[in-house]
């Protein structure tokens, strides 16, 4: 087994729901169960990936030839949907395909993927501040918790309840770093803080803060983005009556990371830049996927 | 958004007092952070009591607004397969829904603190221009529909079974339309309509990404004022008279000022066949409906509506 650890970073918001909510939002972003931390599930991420590299493949030799993109999709899971000579002219790229994703059961020597997709957790939460627009927060949990799976070695960063860790000093005004309405004391972050910072190899390093898990916690459930949708009556140019709702997403500029469990024998890496999650349409959930070398 | 406002004029005075000074300090703070939420420790626990007052509100913006001259923002670029400029041939007034302190609130992003247009909002505009031309083109077929525009709409987003089995099909099918208020012409509106905005089956082919301003500064936020005269006469319909008697009641709110470029991204769908002529139908619907009908608050009064660079 091989690992591959990728960085997603949020350029649109992202909506990967839970379906209806019993909270105040009706369409919550999914959580995990244990810390109330958004992720996005290893199957949402892997769905994206496949629907991505079967296009590739169907533009490059299909497009033209009158076959639809959900016949190839049938035919990598299931098998006999194309025309045996246009399924013997793109073979090898079946067989990738295949190898990469698995297939379903109906197809003779049916097999599962040689990658496994791991869920994505947050690692770097945007939230409002009177500096800099925007401050990137993380906590010590998070931090080991990354540290922990690509196999670093970084000690526990010590951070109490009224202080934030600082890449840089430039975001502190007058030593302190306000983050939403609540106010921390500014303390430069050590050197394995900044060198665990350098490694994610981010544009915005120096919005980077560490608080303390119990605050940064409150932050993710509570400071998500929350956007009110309305239908317009086209009839009379108002609302439709019970037609406004509101839903969750992680906001812009968050970056969560993934790991990739990979078969010896295969070679395979995430596109640069996909769509994930719902309200595509409407420019939600584009992604920016890098792989980050440990 | 009361009860936070609240709990807020309830933290310890020592503390909002540190937040004034560190907001009055701020070189780049997040506009919409300062709007809805660390401006009131501007106020003393007894203006927020008795009840702030817009104007006095209003002022206190307008300065903290005044003085970020040294404001420095990113405004994010996505790649697109399509992308076009439009200015801001009036103010633009968006999101007055949300509440605040103004009375009217005001749209600005999430992370980056600045306005901007949802791309949902632009979709929902090309959408209503296409129904809008659909409709202007077989409206003597929709007389007798109670709510012709929701018939139609209903219509054209059915599944492909219903959609086939409709008389408007064979209708619109080979016919060419004129797009409202503009030139433009599309063929077979009814199955270009389907692929750009996506049925109750199938998403559509066009994404609409949210329009960014190409340049912003705190200074482009401009306060407003709407003066209803007849304040008694609008708040409870067919009781009282419009009478001149009333007062004025000045009422202020935010908008973008004239002339703000945005910038307008369109892309395919990872799915879809990248047609380009799609794009094209998209990019000239979401045109027309920018410069016609426009997006925002009081568009009847010219608030919203763009023009050329």
């Amino acid at each position: 087994m091989k690992r591959k650890t990728y960085l997603i970073e949020v350029l649109t918001p992202l909506h990967v729901g839970a379906g209806q909510g019993l909270s105040h939002v009706d369409l919550p972003i999914m959580r995990e169960v244990h810390t109330g931390f958004p992720f996005v599930p290893g199957s949402a991420i892997k769905g994206s990936a496949r629907e991505y590299a079967l296009r590739e493949v169907w533009k490059r030799h299909l497009a033209n030839s009158g076959v639809k993109l959900s016949d190839l999709d049938e035919e990598v899971s299931k098998g006999k949907k194309l025309k045996e000579d246009e399924a013997e002219k793109i073979k090898d790229d079946l067989e990738y395909l295949r190898s990469v994703f698995g297939t379903a059961g109906e197809l003779e020597e049916g097999s599962a993927g040689k990658v496994s997709f791991g869920d994505a957790s947050i690692l770097l939460f945007p939230v409002r501040s009177l500096s800099h627009i925007f401050l990137l927060v993380t906590c010590p949990y998070v931090i080991s918790r990354f540290a922990r799976t690509v196999g670093m070695d970084i000690p526990p960063q010590k951070v109490g309840d009224t202080e934030a860790l600082c890449y840089s000093m430039e975001i502190a005004i007058d030593k302190q770093v306000v983050l939403e309405e609540f106010v921390f004391k500014a303390k430069e972050a050590g050197e394995d803080f900044k060198k665990f910072v350098d490694l994610l190899g981010i544009g915005y390093k120096h919005r980077v803060v560490c608080v303390s898990d119990t605050v940064f916690s409150e932050l993710v459930q509570n400071y998500t983005e929350v956007q009110t949708h309305v239908r317009i009556d086209p009839d009379k140019g108002t609302v439709a009556s019970g037609a406004l709702w509101t839903s969750e997403y992680l906001p812009a500029e968050s970056v969560l990371f993934v790991n990739l469990f990979l078969d010896e024998d295969i070679e395979y890496s995430l596109p640069g830049e996909m769509w994930l999650g719902g309200d595509m349409t409407t420019g939600k959930g584009r992604v920016k996927l890098r792989e980050v070398k440990t | 958004m009361k009860s936070r406002l609240n709990s807020f004029s309830e933290l310890p005075a020592g503390f909002k007092r540190q937040l004034s000074e560190l907001l009055s300090k701020a070189k780049s703070p997040h506009i919409g952070l300062v709007f809805y939420k660390v401006l009131v420790s501007k106020f003393t626990e007894d203006e927020l009591e008795n009840g702030l007052k817009a104007e006095r509100f209003a002022r206190e913006l307008d300065a903290t607004l005044k003085e970020l001259t040294d404001y420095r923002v990113n405004i994010p670029k996505l790649p697109c397969k399509k992308s076009f400029e439009l200015k801001t041939a009036y103010r633009l007034a968006i999101g007055m829904g949300y509440p605040s302190l103004l009375e009217n609130g005001f749209l600005f992003h999430h992370t980056y603190g600045i306005p901007y247009i949802p791309g949902e909002t632009l979709k929902g505009l090309a959408r209503h221009v296409l129904l809008l031309s659909i409709y202007e083109e077989i409206k003597e077929k929709l007389a007798s529909t109670q709510e012709p525009l929701n018939y139609l709409d209903k219509y054209l987003s059915s599944t492909e079974e219903e959609f086939s089995k409709n008389s408007l099909t064979e209708t619109l099918d080979r016919t060419e339309i004129s797009i409202i208020l503009s030139d433009y012409k599309i063929r077979e509106p009814h199955r270009v309509f389907r692929r750009i905005f996506g049925t109750q089956e199938k998403r559509g082919e066009v994404i609409f990404l949210d329009a960014f301003p190409k340049k912003f500064n705190p200074q482009d936020l401009e306060l407003d004022i709407m003066n209803p005269h007849y304040a008694g006469y609008y708040t409870e319909k067919g009781k009282n008279p419009p009478g001149d008697w009333e007062n004025p009641v000045p009422i202020k709110f935010l908008t973008l000022k004239k002339g703000t470029t945005f910038v307008f991204c369109l892309d395919y769908e990872p799915l879809g066949e990248e047609e380009p002529e799609l794009l094209e139908h998209a990019y000239n619907l979401l045109r027309i409906g920018l410069e016609n009908l426009g997006v925002g608050g009081k568009k009847a009064k010219g608030y919203g509506w763009f023009e050329a660079v």
